[in-house]
């Protein structure tokens, strides 16, 4: 008996496996049928198989009633064709040919699924779990936020070797097209071999490659997505990594925390004001120190002129070295210590902050004043909510410095100005970068009403 | 490109804080050789890396020159850092020099930028070394306890007169309104006595007010509103009078025939704040009256005696050109000002009788 094209194709899915270990290929017979399985063991629950599939099977024992009892399951999908279920088995898709039906059955297995508690972006009085690593669990967390029929997703696949699983969603009524369809684009041109985080799918997708500030808002906050998404915004899920991508996303975004929304009017907007002042000592305290006392001491008040001259007796350096041996060494430290295990983390800042910071001032490399300036800068950098932006910032004050070092006060407006001309030409996706607030206007909300309708 | 030329506009170069010797206070006396015009004293901080009380340390640098700016230019080869008059907040002219010509000496101070337009001027009795030298106890940074004495931030009293460069200045040009300065003694006692002040005209120092006159001066040009001032009853007794609140407004009227009288009206309200003899509550009515007609005659007093030395330091004849349209006005004001009527009055209220009841 010449055996059936169908059987050819399971047969061909079966050489592009090859012989792993994990691969799993099985014929199976009972009463009039004549079965064929194929799935990757590593991938799948077999236990789920074994419930829904295999017992069914010899239960029925029958060809045609286990043909139709396969099409009403809901995990299975109809054969779409040799090489996509190659794919397919890769997710974690299991093949069964039984006759002349050959169907895909879902028979995934994540193993990282769990919701685990938010430890990047914390609140004090606000959901405590982040999502999942785990795209099907993300999902449910976010659906169970954002109950609307309107919320679309599309689904797709990123990255020519990892295969990675991203969704985009959007709620169809809020958004506007014309974002949407720009973020469609940046999609379709990113071109990569894997895809494993968020942040790598945001440099992916910028136009312009060499950009200081973030356009696109890495967070996971199922909260702070299920917001953005009533605020008319688009969320990319990526499998495998629980950091959602919101776009279009402004400055504001990246200052704001969801505990905004969460207390009371005078205590967010004293909370947004620490955190525009923490931005701005990060930003100006090391340019201003270096621009006051080396260029215009003037601007001092006469007893703090003294005592910053006093405090920089005997220091060897030059004010700009001193600044800059210090922010440096705080850099260091606080990369050291995102990067030590949690045990040693501790001791780390221990040796940094403490020991060097006293052992410096003591041995008089370093002015008392610089520690105090150091400290404040490195406090108020973390206030930033967003890590993306934080790192931006802390960037950012170097430009600053430069500027001040090279032409003092001047050099502090000049490049004060520059940098707010550069932030100000940023763009997320059609969205000015420099917009305060992102609920559009009422002129807009027109606009984007004419729009939809048209 | 206007972004490149800002770039090459910004100015002086760069100078750590620690390589500058700041100018706290300048003092310039008469020379003591007969052929040199000024003694020019720089008062240098010695900034410390510990700010002690009573420990504080400055470099005089004395100079005799024809000029200031000799003065300086020497002075600085003098010294190891870059001479800074950023923070030159005081500065200091000794009697002698008052008396001289004052247009001349405050020119270089208001040509040079780096000094300040809010330095604060005074005149040093009886010599600008000796205000410069004295190291009083409570002092941390040199030169400070002057800068607290004029500043708002520390003492605040009526007898200080507080005067601005540029404002002093000013009132050496303009015309109706002449300059008044503090000044500044050295009391035995390891401090400061600026009790007393100088009336200048447009050239030099003309009058010294007593501390009586310069506190009175002080509340009629607005310059404080709070003073205390003594008052004999007609029992024999007396009482001082804390001002709380003082207005003072002053109005010029002129009749056809020439005469001007200049108008003072002076509002004043205060507490008691301590009786010598007895002040009973139903008195308070005729302590008011004594009050009004104490302050009525000592303001007269001081106004007549600005009129005889032909001083203006309120600037009323400032107010006279302000009001007055003509090509005359500033001859107007000069020949009539010597026979003009003063017409003050002055009304007290007298809030309390102090915490006593």
């Amino acid at each position: 008996m010449k055996p059936s094209p169908l059987l050819e194709e399971i047969r061909w899915i079966e050489d592009q496996l090859g012989s792993q270990p994990d691969v799993v290929a099985q014929e199976i017979r009972t009463g009039d049928i004549e079965a064929r399985l194929v799935y990757v063991c590593s991938l799948c629950n077999e236990k789920l198989l074994n419930e829904q599939v295999l017992r069914p099977l010899f239960a029925i024992g029958k060809q045609s009633e286990f043909e139709s009892y396969l099409l009403s399951l809901p995990r299975s999908i109809p054969y779409p064709g040799k090489e996509k279920s190659v794919h397919e088995l890769m997710y974690g898709y299991a093949l069964l040919l039984a006759g002349s039906c050959v169907v895909l059955l879902d028979m995934r297995e994540k193993k990282n699924s769990a919701v685990t508690e938010a430890d990047v972006e914390k609140v004090i009085q606000g959901p405590q779990f982040k999502l999942s690593e785990d795209l099907e669990t993300s999902l449910n967390l976010l659906r169970h936020r954002y109950h609307q029929p309107s919320l679309f997703m599309e689904k797709r696949r990123i990255g020519t070797a990892s295969l990675t699983e991203i969704a985009l969603l959007y709620d169809k009524k809020r958004i506007d097209p014309h974002t949407l369809e720009l973020i469609k684009q940046e999609l379709d041109q990113v071109q990569t071999d894997v895809l494993f985080a968020a942040g790598q799918l945001e440099k992916l997708m910028a136009k312009r490659k060499r950009k200081l500030f973030p356009t696109m808002m890495t967070t996971d906050r199922p909260d702070r997505v299920a917001l953005n998404l009533a605020q008319g915004k688009a969320v990319i899920l990526i499998e495998g990594t629980p950091f959602a991508l919101v776009a279009p996303t402004v400055f504001y975004d990246f200052m704001s925390t969801m505990d905004d929304l969460y207390q009371s009017v005078w205590i967010s907007g004293f909370l947004i004001f620490l955190r525009y002042l923490g931005l701005l000592i990060c930003l100006l305290v090391p340019a201003l120190y270096v621009a006051v006392t080396a260029y215009s001491p003037e601007l001092f008040r006469v007893q703090l002129a003294f005592s910053v001259a006093g405090s920089r007796v005997g220091v060897p350096f030059p004010a700009f070295l001193e600044v800059l041996f210090m922010l440096i060494m705080m850099e260091l430290l606080t990369e050291a210590s995102v990067r030590l295990p949690n045990v040693i983390g501790s001791t780390a800042t221990t040796v940094g902050g403490l020991i060097l910071g006293q052992a410096v001032t003591q041995a008089g490399l370093v002015s008392d004043i610089m520690i105090i300036i150091v400290a404040a800068v490195a406090i108020s950098n973390f206030v930033i909510p967003i890590n993306a932006m934080s790192f931006a910032v802390r960037i950012a004050k170097y430009f600053l410095l430069a500027c001040c070092i090279g032409y003092g006060i001047v050099g502090l407006v000049v490049g004060s100005i520059a940098l707010v001309a550069y932030i100000v030409r940023q763009e997320s996706f059609g969205q000015p970068y420099f917009k305060l607030f992102f609920v559009p206007t009422a002129k807009e909300a027109q606009r984007l009403q004419g729009g939809r309708s048209g | 490109m206007a972004v490149g030329v800002l770039f090459v506009l910004a100015g002086c170069g760069y100078k750590d804080i620690d390589k500058r010797f700041f100018v706290v206070s300048i003092g310039v006396d008469k020379a003591v050789k007969e052929e040199l015009a000024y003694t020019v004293i720089l008062k240098l901080a010695v900034p410390q890396a510990n700010i002690k009380s009573g420990a504080e340390e400055f470099i005089l640098v004395k100079e005799q020159t024809n000029s200031i700016t000799e003065a300086i230019r020497i002075a600085k080869a003098k010294v190891d850092k870059e001479l800074d008059f950023s923070h030159a907040k005081l500065i200091v002219f000794g009697k002698e020099v008052a008396k001289g010509d004052m247009r001349e000496t405050i020119d270089f101070f208001t040509r040079r930028r780096d000094i300040q337009g809010i330095a604060w001027v005074g005149v040093a009795d009886p010599t600008a070394e000796e205000v410069l030298a004295l190291k009083p106890k409570s002092e941390r940074l040199p030169s400070n306890s002057l800068f607290l004495s004029f500043g708002d931030t520390g003492t605040v009293s009526p007898y200080i007169i507080t005067e601005y460069m540029f404002s002093f200045r000013k009132r050496l040009y303009e015309r109706g309104l002449d300059p008044i300065l503090p000044i500044i003694r050295v009391d035995g006692s390891n401090l400061f006595a600026i009790d007393h002040s100088a009336v200048f005209d447009k050239k030099r120092m003309q009058l010294v007010l007593s501390p009586k006159e310069t506190a009175l001066y002080s509340v009629l040009s607005g310059r404080a509103n709070r003073a205390d001032i003594k008052i004999k009853r007609e029992n024999g007794g007396e009482f001082f009078l804390a001002m709380d609140e003082s207005h003072t407004s002053i109005k010029l009227k002129r009749g056809a025939e020439g005469w001007m009288r200049i108008a003072i009206d002076m509002e004043v309200e205060g507490v008691v704040e301590e009786v010598k003899g007895s002040l009973p509550a139903n008195e308070l009515g005729e302590a008011r009256k004594e009050a009004e007609e104490t302050l009525q005659k000592e303001a007269l007093n001081l106004l007549l005696k600005l009129q005889k030395h032909g001083l203006d330091p309120f600037g009323i004849g400032l107010r006279y050109r302000g009001s007055h349209i003509g090509r005359s006005d500033w001859d107007d004001w000069t020949t009539h000002y010597p026979d003009a009527a003063f017409d003050v009055r002055v009304d007290v209220i007298i809030q309390t009788t102090g915490g006593l009841h």
